[in-house]
């Protein structure tokens, strides 16, 4: 175990100490910064209170504070913004060391090629934690310092047909269970980039590749066409964690979106697994 | 005349990659404690056969044994006495020397900080190792990936174009330290390289491949006594093509 965490400790080394590592974490604050800068103006304010719709029997101007505000800054930019991130770190996680010739160094040493999927998996689920934590935090943090906590939590999302008023204690207890499931469900955008990382691909195609995955699943799901099969794809279910925002939460539909992406990430993770265990690796 | 058991055995090892036969029905042994050559022109097929020995290219046929310990059934043990560079050792760019020789040695057995001043000494980067690799030179980069090859103390070094892109300087170093290494250390050390004159002043016994066939193998001079190592791989290649 002793060994293993020493791996590990180096693999996040080698991940956290590239600069390009830290870009997602730049400009998730950074778009956090503008979009709170501007939700201080009294127009786009009136805005945002008119996207969000009339709440009957609520005054929606004292419920306008710092949780009403995070919600709508996680819910915009996470899935988005966050998949290119999880993307280009994941995507590129494995791939770039065969193209760099590191994976070839690593390979001539006596461990086995499961251990180093093994290392370089973790390491993708604790960049996605980390990010996840890092954009929740931030925008809880920067939406309260800038608005304060408000009366409550107002959560309308009519692209998921959502909709909940909360106490403050209730709202954060809610953004506690929610950001649990949504490092979850980042999950899977990254264990599909780690997928095409391990396949003999260069970084990029990796990147892109899972990106495309992502929106085209995004697109489609949106498509009325395929109304009828939206519960059949993977967008579907990483939006599950907005429903921990529903005045009483569903916990049926919830385990079966997390069921049905923990079975999709092992089919992932297994078909990348197969892939890296039986290639070649020359210069 | 003691006969020492084989570091190394390939058995009716085959490897194509698409219609291309890579290496062909190749058996061979490596004697502990031997200095070897492994010789061939570009594309016989002696890196195939390396990534092979390390389980980093799976072979179609065959099997590699590395002290009795089969390469593709038993990694992590077979490769546990073997230490490897090759051609353009590749390193983290943007870590220090000393951080890289950390995170290669953590795949392998413990080594203690005394053990790696050790052997950064032998290769003198003593004075460079905490600098990021990025801004080390090309000889420099070799003499790391010597270090990386020699922790924690292997049996066996197998070296891939150890000296290419390295200055006549460079080269000479590197020659002499593969000597240090095998007279010091007692290593096996297998050498593939195209540069005939270096394997020449240092190996008694070289494997000759083509066009992923082993055409030769053993004691050169003993086979011709007269000839330079040019001259009998010359003879052997066009021998066979006639």
């Amino acid at each position: 175990m002793n060994t293993f965490a020493r791996q590990l400790g180096f693999e996040l080394l080698k991940l956290f100490a590239r600069k390009r590592t830290y870009i997602g974490f730049i400009f998730f604050l950074a778009i956090e910064l503008l979009i709170l800068t501007h939700a201080q103006l009294p127009i786009s304010r009136r805005r945002l209170e008119n996207a969000m719709g009339p709440i009957p029997g609520f005054d929606l101007s004292s419920y306008f504070g710092g949780l009403t505000l995070a919600f709508q800054v996680i819910a915009w930019t996470m899935f988005t913004l966050g998949s290119v991130y999880l993307a280009l770190v994941c995507g590129d996680i494995v791939s770039k060391e065969v193209e760099d010739g590191t994976m070839r160094m690593v390979l001539s040493r006596p461990v086995s090629r499961l251990r180093i999927l093994v290392l370089k998996y973790l390491t993708c689920i604790v960049y996605t934690f980390l990010l996840a934590s890092f954009v929740v935090l931030t925008s809880l943090g920067l939406s309260i310092l800038f608005r304060g906590v408000g009366s409550g939590l107002v959560v309308v999302a009519p692209w998921e047909r959502v909709t909940g008023v909360f106490a403050p204690g209730v709202g954060l207890e809610r953004f506690g269970l929610a950001s649990v499931v949504l490092t979850f469900c980042l999950l899977s955008i990254s264990t599909v980039g780690f997928m095409f990382s391990c396949f003999n691909l260069k970084p990029a195609t990796a990147t892109v590749l899972t990106l495309s995955v992502y929106l085209f699943d995004d697109i489609l799901r949106n498509l009325p066409v395929f109304a009828d099969y939206r519960d059949d794809f993977l967008t579907h279910h990483t939006a599950i964690w907005q429903h921990f925002f529903e005045m009483s939460i569903p916990w049926p539909r919830i385990g079966e979106s997390c069921a049905w992406l923990a079975v999709f990430d092992f089919v992932a993770l297994g078909i990348g697994t197969f892939y890296f265990l039986r290639r070649d690796f020359k210069s | 005349m003691t006969i020492l058991p084989a570091m190394i055995r390939l058995e009716n090892l085959h490897k194509r990659f698409g219609r291309h036969v890579a290496v062909e029905n190749l058996n061979l042994e490596i004697a502990e404690g031997a200095l070897y050559g492994l010789l061939g022109h570009n594309g016989a097929g002696k890196s195939t056969t390396i990534g092979m020995m390390l389980g980093q290219v799976i072979p179609d046929r065959g099997r590699v044994l590395i002290d009795g310990r089969d390469v593709q059934r038993d990694r992590a043990r077979a490769l546990g006495p073997v230490g490897a560079i090759f051609e353009t050792p590749a390193f983290y760019g943007y870590l220090s020397g000393r951080r890289n020789l950390e995170i290669f040695c953590s795949y392998g057995s413990p080594v203690t900080r005394a053990q790696m001043d050790e052997v950064i000494d032998v290769v003198r980067l003593s004075g460079r190792i905490d600098d990021p690799v990025r801004v080390y030179s090309h000889g420099m980069r070799q003499r790391l990936a010597v270090a990386q090859a020699l922790l924690p103390r292997p049996r066996m070094l197998i070296l891939d174009e150890p000296s290419e892109g390295l200055d006549p300087e460079g080269i000479y170093e590197m020659r002499e330290l593969i000597r240090r290494l095998h007279v010091d250390y007692r290593l096996t050390i297998l050498i593939c390289s195209h540069l005939l004159a270096e394997v020449e002043q240092i190996c008694a016994h070289v494997a000759i491949m083509r066009n992923g066939r082993l055409l030769f193998h053993g004691d050169w001079r003993a086979a011709n006594p007269t000839a330079t190592l040019e001259a009998f791989y010359l003879q052997t290649v066009k021998g066979i093509e006639a």
